[in-house]
Protein backbone atom coordinates (compact mmCIF):
# COMPACT_ATOMS: atom_id res chain seq x y z
CA UNK A 1 0.00 0.00 0.00
CA UNK A 2 1.23 3.13 -0.91
CA UNK A 3 0.74 6.08 0.51
CA UNK A 4 -0.39 8.90 -1.73
CA UNK A 5 -0.36 11.87 0.17
CA UNK A 6 1.53 12.86 3.31
CA UNK A 7 -0.11 12.60 6.57
CA UNK A 8 -1.09 15.55 8.21
CA UNK A 9 1.07 17.12 10.50
CA UNK A 10 -0.15 16.57 13.63
CA UNK A 11 -0.87 20.55 14.62
CA UNK A 12 -3.14 20.49 11.65
CA UNK A 13 -5.48 17.93 13.45
CA UNK A 14 -4.96 19.39 16.60
CA UNK A 15 -6.07 22.69 15.07
CA UNK A 16 -9.07 21.43 14.01
CA UNK A 17 -9.72 19.94 17.28
CA UNK A 18 -9.62 22.96 19.24
CA UNK A 19 -11.80 24.77 16.65
CA UNK A 20 -14.67 22.01 15.90
CA UNK A 21 -14.45 19.46 18.64
CA UNK A 22 -17.68 20.97 20.51
CA UNK A 23 -19.38 22.14 17.53
CA UNK A 24 -19.36 18.38 16.40
CA UNK A 25 -20.32 17.02 19.55
CA UNK A 26 -23.00 18.59 19.30
CA UNK A 27 -24.09 17.86 15.59
CA UNK A 28 -23.56 14.14 15.92
CA UNK A 29 -25.67 14.54 19.39
CA UNK A 30 -28.06 15.31 16.79
CA UNK A 31 -27.75 12.41 14.58
CA UNK A 32 -26.97 10.03 17.02
CA UNK A 33 -28.98 10.86 20.53
CA UNK A 34 -27.02 11.42 23.64
CA UNK A 35 -23.66 13.07 24.29
CA UNK A 36 -21.56 10.17 25.16
CA UNK A 37 -22.59 8.69 21.73
CA UNK A 38 -21.82 11.98 19.90
CA UNK A 39 -18.27 12.57 22.05
CA UNK A 40 -17.15 9.11 20.78
CA UNK A 41 -18.12 9.10 16.90
CA UNK A 42 -16.41 12.59 17.04
CA UNK A 43 -13.41 10.92 18.99
CA UNK A 44 -13.72 8.76 16.17
CA UNK A 45 -13.56 10.74 13.79
CA UNK A 46 -10.72 12.58 14.82
CA UNK A 47 -8.69 9.52 15.56
CA UNK A 48 -9.15 8.34 12.40
CA UNK A 49 -8.18 11.64 10.70
CA UNK A 50 -5.19 11.12 12.61
CA UNK A 51 -4.32 7.89 10.60
CA UNK A 52 -5.93 8.50 7.78
CA UNK A 53 -2.89 9.57 5.63
CA UNK A 54 -5.30 10.06 2.68
CA UNK A 55 -8.25 12.87 4.18
CA UNK A 56 -8.64 15.53 2.11
CA UNK A 57 -8.53 18.41 3.99
CA UNK A 58 -8.96 21.08 1.44
CA UNK A 59 -12.24 22.08 2.92
CA UNK A 60 -11.97 20.59 6.75
CA UNK A 61 -15.09 21.70 8.11
CA UNK A 62 -16.91 19.91 5.13
CA UNK A 63 -14.74 16.95 5.75
CA UNK A 64 -15.47 16.82 9.38
CA UNK A 65 -19.54 17.13 9.14
CA UNK A 66 -19.15 14.17 6.49
CA UNK A 67 -17.08 12.07 8.78
CA UNK A 68 -19.60 12.67 11.57
CA UNK A 69 -22.51 12.29 9.42
CA UNK A 70 -20.87 8.93 8.13
CA UNK A 71 -19.91 7.78 11.37
CA UNK A 72 -23.89 8.70 13.01
CA UNK A 73 -25.03 6.67 10.43
CA UNK A 74 -22.56 3.47 11.53
CA UNK A 75 -23.61 3.75 14.52
CA UNK A 76 -26.76 3.87 13.74
CA UNK A 77 -26.76 1.33 11.92
CA UNK A 78 -25.56 -1.35 14.24
CA UNK A 79 -27.68 -0.29 16.67
CA UNK A 80 -24.73 -1.05 19.77
CA UNK A 81 -24.52 2.52 20.81
CA UNK A 82 -24.54 2.27 24.68
CA UNK A 83 -26.95 5.96 24.70
CA UNK A 84 -27.10 7.96 27.53
CA UNK A 85 -29.55 10.70 28.74
CA UNK A 86 -27.75 13.82 28.28
CA UNK A 87 -28.59 15.78 31.57
CA UNK A 88 -28.76 19.57 30.85
CA UNK A 89 -26.67 21.65 32.95
CA UNK A 90 -28.15 22.41 36.37
CA UNK A 91 -30.08 25.98 36.35
CA UNK A 92 -29.72 28.03 38.75
CA UNK A 93 -32.06 31.07 38.08
CA UNK A 94 -34.93 31.86 39.11
CA UNK A 95 -37.92 29.08 38.30
CA UNK A 96 -38.76 29.51 34.25
CA UNK A 97 -41.68 31.44 33.58
CA UNK A 98 -44.42 29.45 32.16
CA UNK A 99 -43.50 30.20 28.45
CA UNK A 100 -40.35 29.09 28.66
CA UNK A 101 -41.64 26.12 29.98
CA UNK A 102 -43.90 25.50 27.26
CA UNK A 103 -41.65 26.37 24.83
CA UNK A 104 -38.87 23.65 26.06
CA UNK A 105 -41.54 20.88 26.41
CA UNK A 106 -42.12 22.05 22.38
CA UNK A 107 -38.52 22.15 21.64
CA UNK A 108 -38.27 18.16 23.40
CA UNK A 109 -41.20 17.03 20.80
CA UNK A 110 -39.65 18.60 18.10
CA UNK A 111 -36.41 16.87 18.90
CA UNK A 112 -38.33 13.41 19.57
CA UNK A 113 -40.09 13.47 16.04
CA UNK A 114 -36.73 14.33 14.23
CA UNK A 115 -35.15 11.56 16.28
CA UNK A 116 -38.49 9.20 14.93
CA UNK A 117 -37.90 10.53 11.06
CA UNK A 118 -36.26 7.90 8.59
CA UNK A 119 -32.67 8.18 8.99
CA UNK A 120 -31.79 10.19 5.42
CA UNK A 121 -34.62 12.49 6.08
CA UNK A 122 -33.06 13.38 9.79
CA UNK A 123 -29.57 13.95 8.56
CA UNK A 124 -31.14 16.63 5.43
CA UNK A 125 -33.08 18.03 8.73
CA UNK A 126 -29.95 18.58 10.98
CA UNK A 127 -27.58 19.07 7.99
CA UNK A 128 -30.01 22.21 6.66
CA UNK A 129 -31.39 23.60 10.31
CA UNK A 130 -28.70 23.42 12.34
CA UNK A 131 -25.56 23.01 9.96
CA UNK A 132 -27.59 25.84 7.94
CA UNK A 133 -25.93 24.23 4.60
CA UNK A 134 -27.74 24.60 1.37
CA UNK A 135 -29.01 22.13 -0.61
CA UNK A 136 -26.71 21.42 -3.15
CA UNK A 137 -23.96 21.17 0.01
CA UNK A 138 -25.98 18.67 1.39
CA UNK A 139 -26.37 16.73 -1.52
CA UNK A 140 -22.57 17.15 -2.26
CA UNK A 141 -22.08 16.19 1.21
CA UNK A 142 -24.60 12.97 1.33
CA UNK A 143 -23.80 12.13 -1.96
CA UNK A 144 -27.04 12.24 -3.56
CA UNK A 145 -29.19 14.58 -5.70
CA UNK A 146 -30.38 18.19 -4.92
CA UNK A 147 -33.62 16.89 -5.74
CA UNK A 148 -33.45 14.41 -3.36
CA UNK A 149 -32.49 16.71 -0.66
CA UNK A 150 -35.16 18.70 -1.51
CA UNK A 151 -37.48 16.06 -1.66
CA UNK A 152 -36.70 14.58 2.04
CA UNK A 153 -36.49 17.79 3.44
CA UNK A 154 -40.31 18.19 2.36
CA UNK A 155 -41.26 14.99 3.59
CA UNK A 156 -39.46 15.75 7.21
CA UNK A 157 -40.89 19.30 7.38
CA UNK A 158 -44.24 17.85 6.12
CA UNK A 159 -44.05 15.24 9.39
CA UNK A 160 -42.85 17.79 11.45
CA UNK A 161 -45.53 20.28 10.82
CA UNK A 162 -48.03 17.05 11.47
CA UNK A 163 -46.30 16.58 14.83
CA UNK A 164 -46.24 20.52 15.61
CA UNK A 165 -50.14 20.78 14.60
CA UNK A 166 -51.30 17.38 16.81
CA UNK A 167 -52.47 15.54 13.76
CA UNK A 168 -49.48 13.06 14.19
CA UNK A 169 -48.11 11.79 17.50
CA UNK B 1 -46.09 28.10 7.82
CA UNK B 2 -43.53 26.34 6.65
CA UNK B 3 -40.94 29.46 7.76
CA UNK B 4 -42.49 28.81 11.38
CA UNK B 5 -42.29 25.30 10.93
CA UNK B 6 -38.46 25.48 9.86
CA UNK B 7 -38.08 28.24 12.48
CA UNK B 8 -39.21 25.95 15.60
CA UNK B 9 -37.03 23.19 14.30
CA UNK B 10 -33.56 25.06 13.78
CA UNK B 11 -34.61 26.46 17.36
CA UNK B 12 -35.46 23.28 18.95
CA UNK B 13 -32.20 21.53 17.37
CA UNK B 14 -30.12 24.83 19.04
CA UNK B 15 -31.22 24.72 21.87
CA UNK B 16 -30.34 20.81 21.97
CA UNK B 17 -27.05 21.12 20.97
CA UNK B 18 -26.59 24.28 23.80
CA UNK B 19 -27.20 21.77 26.67
CA UNK B 20 -23.60 20.55 25.41
CA UNK B 21 -21.02 22.51 26.76
CA UNK B 22 -17.63 22.16 27.38
CA UNK B 23 -18.07 21.66 30.97
CA UNK B 24 -20.49 18.81 30.14
CA UNK B 25 -17.96 17.11 27.66
CA UNK B 26 -16.37 13.94 28.97
CA UNK B 27 -13.11 14.26 26.67
CA UNK B 28 -12.09 17.35 25.66
CA UNK B 29 -8.82 16.59 24.41
CA UNK B 30 -7.61 15.03 21.16
CA UNK B 31 -7.24 11.31 21.16
CA UNK B 32 -4.05 9.66 21.40
CA UNK B 33 -2.48 9.44 17.94
CA UNK B 34 -2.78 5.68 16.81
CA UNK B 35 0.55 4.71 14.45
CA UNK B 36 -0.43 2.63 11.82
CA UNK B 37 2.11 1.18 9.57
CA UNK B 38 1.43 2.49 5.78
CA UNK B 39 1.71 -0.63 4.59
CA UNK B 40 -0.89 -2.57 6.38
CA UNK B 41 -4.37 -1.62 6.24
CA UNK B 42 -7.33 -3.53 7.44
CA UNK B 43 -6.52 -6.72 9.06
CA UNK B 44 -9.37 -7.47 11.95
CA UNK B 45 -9.18 -9.09 14.90
CA UNK B 46 -11.53 -10.71 16.90
CA UNK B 47 -13.12 -10.82 19.89
CA UNK B 48 -13.72 -11.82 23.37
CA UNK B 49 -15.51 -13.24 26.18
CA UNK B 50 -15.25 -14.95 29.24
CA UNK B 51 -16.34 -17.06 31.43
CA UNK B 52 -16.09 -16.27 35.15
CA UNK B 53 -16.86 -14.51 38.16
CA UNK B 54 -18.20 -11.03 38.38
CA UNK B 55 -14.83 -10.49 40.15
CA UNK B 56 -14.22 -7.20 40.78
CA UNK B 57 -12.94 -5.44 37.98
CA UNK B 58 -9.12 -4.76 37.94
CA UNK B 59 -7.53 -1.94 36.15
CA UNK B 60 -4.68 -3.54 34.13
CA UNK B 61 -1.20 -2.90 34.87
CA UNK B 62 0.83 -1.00 31.84
CA UNK B 63 4.02 -3.32 32.49
CA UNK B 64 4.59 -5.98 30.60
CA UNK B 65 6.15 -7.96 33.33
CA UNK B 66 3.76 -7.59 35.77
CA UNK B 67 0.71 -9.72 36.27
CA UNK B 68 -2.31 -8.34 35.67
CA UNK B 69 -5.40 -8.44 38.01
CA UNK B 70 -8.13 -10.17 37.22
CA UNK B 71 -10.78 -12.52 37.84
CA UNK B 72 -9.87 -15.15 40.10
CA UNK B 73 -11.65 -18.22 38.98
CA UNK B 74 -12.29 -19.92 35.72
CA UNK B 75 -11.45 -19.31 32.17
CA UNK B 76 -11.51 -15.59 32.89
CA UNK B 77 -8.55 -15.56 34.72
CA UNK B 78 -6.57 -17.13 32.09
CA UNK B 79 -7.51 -13.96 29.35
CA UNK B 80 -8.22 -11.43 31.74
CA UNK B 81 -5.93 -8.56 31.64
CA UNK B 82 -3.87 -9.83 28.68
CA UNK B 83 -3.75 -8.70 24.97
CA UNK B 84 -4.06 -11.56 22.50
CA UNK B 85 -2.65 -11.60 18.89
CA UNK B 86 -4.61 -13.70 16.18
CA UNK B 87 -3.17 -17.00 15.34
CA UNK B 88 -5.28 -18.37 12.79
CA UNK B 89 -9.04 -18.04 11.78
CA UNK B 90 -11.53 -21.21 10.69
CA UNK B 91 -14.10 -20.23 8.96
CA UNK B 92 -16.25 -23.12 7.34
CA UNK B 93 -14.21 -26.03 8.71
CA UNK B 94 -11.19 -24.31 6.63
CA UNK B 95 -8.22 -22.59 8.79
CA UNK B 96 -6.23 -19.92 7.57
CA UNK B 97 -3.21 -19.26 9.95
CA UNK B 98 -2.86 -15.35 10.52
CA UNK B 99 1.05 -14.35 9.95
CA UNK B 100 2.22 -12.33 13.03
CA UNK B 101 3.08 -9.17 10.89
CA UNK B 102 -0.98 -8.86 10.47
CA UNK B 103 -1.76 -7.31 13.55
CA UNK B 104 -4.71 -8.35 15.04
CA UNK B 105 -5.43 -8.29 18.78
CA UNK B 106 -7.97 -8.33 21.33
CA UNK B 107 -7.19 -6.51 24.60
CA UNK B 108 -9.51 -7.28 28.16
CA UNK B 109 -8.96 -4.53 30.13
CA UNK B 110 -10.63 -6.41 32.51
CA UNK B 111 -14.16 -8.40 32.64
CA UNK B 112 -16.11 -5.95 31.31
CA UNK B 113 -14.07 -4.41 28.33
CA UNK B 114 -12.68 -5.86 25.24
CA UNK B 115 -11.26 -3.91 22.30
CA UNK B 116 -10.17 -5.29 18.96
CA UNK B 117 -7.42 -4.15 16.53
CA UNK B 118 -6.75 -4.20 13.43
CA UNK B 119 -3.72 -1.93 12.79
CA UNK B 120 -6.45 0.37 11.78
CA UNK B 121 -9.57 -0.38 12.90
CA UNK B 122 -10.50 -0.48 16.22
CA UNK B 123 -13.76 -1.94 18.42
CA UNK B 124 -14.35 -1.00 21.85
CA UNK B 125 -17.26 -2.86 23.13
CA UNK B 126 -18.70 -3.66 26.60
CA UNK B 127 -19.20 -7.69 27.66
CA UNK B 128 -20.59 -9.14 29.95
CA UNK B 129 -19.27 -12.61 31.10
CA UNK B 130 -21.67 -15.38 31.73
CA UNK B 131 -19.63 -17.57 34.35
CA UNK B 132 -21.63 -20.79 33.50
CA UNK B 133 -21.61 -21.33 29.88
CA UNK B 134 -18.49 -19.82 28.66
CA UNK B 135 -20.54 -17.33 27.06
CA UNK B 136 -19.86 -13.22 26.94
CA UNK B 137 -22.47 -11.01 25.79
CA UNK B 138 -21.12 -8.10 23.68
CA UNK B 139 -22.62 -4.63 24.01
CA UNK B 140 -22.13 -1.14 23.13
CA UNK B 141 -19.55 -1.53 20.07
CA UNK B 142 -18.06 1.63 18.43
CA UNK B 143 -15.86 0.91 15.03
CA UNK B 144 -13.64 3.03 13.64
CA UNK B 145 -13.99 2.85 9.87
CA UNK B 146 -10.83 4.08 8.35
CA UNK B 147 -10.99 2.78 4.78
CA UNK B 148 -8.17 0.07 2.93
CA UNK B 149 -7.57 -1.30 -0.28
CA UNK B 150 -5.85 -4.08 0.43
CA UNK B 151 -6.68 -7.29 -1.54
CA UNK B 152 -4.33 -9.93 1.03
CA UNK B 153 -7.14 -12.72 1.59
CA UNK B 154 -5.87 -13.21 5.05
CA UNK B 155 -6.30 -9.42 5.71
CA UNK B 156 -9.79 -9.77 3.95
CA UNK B 157 -10.63 -12.87 6.06
CA UNK B 158 -9.63 -10.91 9.09
CA UNK B 159 -11.82 -7.91 8.50
CA UNK B 160 -14.49 -9.84 7.83
CA UNK B 161 -14.26 -11.81 11.23
CA UNK B 162 -13.82 -8.15 12.85
CA UNK B 163 -17.14 -7.47 11.23
CA UNK B 164 -18.78 -10.54 12.31
CA UNK B 165 -17.69 -9.91 15.63
CA UNK B 166 -18.65 -6.19 15.54
CA UNK B 167 -22.25 -7.19 14.74
CA UNK B 168 -22.28 -10.54 17.19
CA UNK B 169 -24.51 -10.73 20.07
CA UNK B 170 -22.33 -12.95 21.51
CA UNK B 171 -19.68 -15.14 21.50
CA UNK B 172 -18.54 -18.40 23.03
CA UNK B 173 -14.71 -18.42 24.80
CA UNK B 174 -12.44 -20.78 26.15
CA UNK B 175 -8.71 -20.29 26.99
CA UNK B 176 -5.50 -21.40 28.71
CA UNK B 177 -2.71 -19.46 29.72
CA UNK B 178 -0.94 -19.49 26.29
CA UNK B 179 -3.95 -19.22 23.84
CA UNK B 180 -7.40 -18.19 23.94
CA UNK B 181 -10.64 -19.39 21.44
CA UNK B 182 -13.34 -17.39 20.14
CA UNK B 183 -16.50 -18.76 18.19
CA UNK B 184 -18.92 -16.40 17.05
CA UNK B 185 -21.49 -17.44 13.84
CA UNK B 186 -19.21 -19.11 11.27
CA UNK B 187 -15.94 -17.95 12.33
CA UNK B 188 -13.22 -19.57 14.83
CA UNK B 189 -10.78 -17.26 15.84
CA UNK B 190 -7.59 -18.48 17.92
CA UNK B 191 -5.18 -15.95 20.04
CA UNK B 192 -1.67 -16.17 21.01
CA UNK B 193 -1.17 -14.46 24.46
CA UNK B 194 0.57 -11.38 23.47
CA UNK B 195 1.31 -9.04 26.64
CA UNK B 196 -0.24 -7.67 29.24
CA UNK B 197 -3.04 -4.99 28.43
CA UNK B 198 -2.60 -1.69 28.70
CA UNK B 199 -4.68 1.58 29.73
CA UNK B 200 -4.91 2.19 26.00
CA UNK B 201 -5.72 -0.82 24.28
CA UNK B 202 -5.70 0.13 20.58
CA UNK B 203 -2.59 0.09 19.06
CA UNK B 204 0.34 -1.86 19.56
CA UNK B 205 2.95 -0.46 17.71
CA UNK B 206 6.06 -2.68 16.23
Amino acid sequence: MELITDRRSEPDVQVLFAEHYLHLVRLAASLVDGQEAAEDVVQDVFAALQRNRRADLTRPEHYLVRAVVNRSRSVLRRRRVVRSVVVPPQRTDAEPADAEIVKRAENDRIRTAIRRLPQRQREVVVLRYFEDLEIAEIAQLLGIKPTAVSASLHRAVSSLRGVLDGSVE
Amino acid sequence: MRDDVEDRVRAALREGAEEITPETLRRSTLPEPQRSDGRKWLVAACVAAVVAVAAPVAVVSLNDSAPPPGPSTSTAQHYVGYRWQVESITRNGRTTPVPADVEATATFMNDREMTLYDSVNWLRCNIKIDASTDVIAINGGLMTEIGYSDEDPVRVLVSDVMEALALAKQATVSATESHLTIATGDFRIVFKRDGVATTKAPPRSR
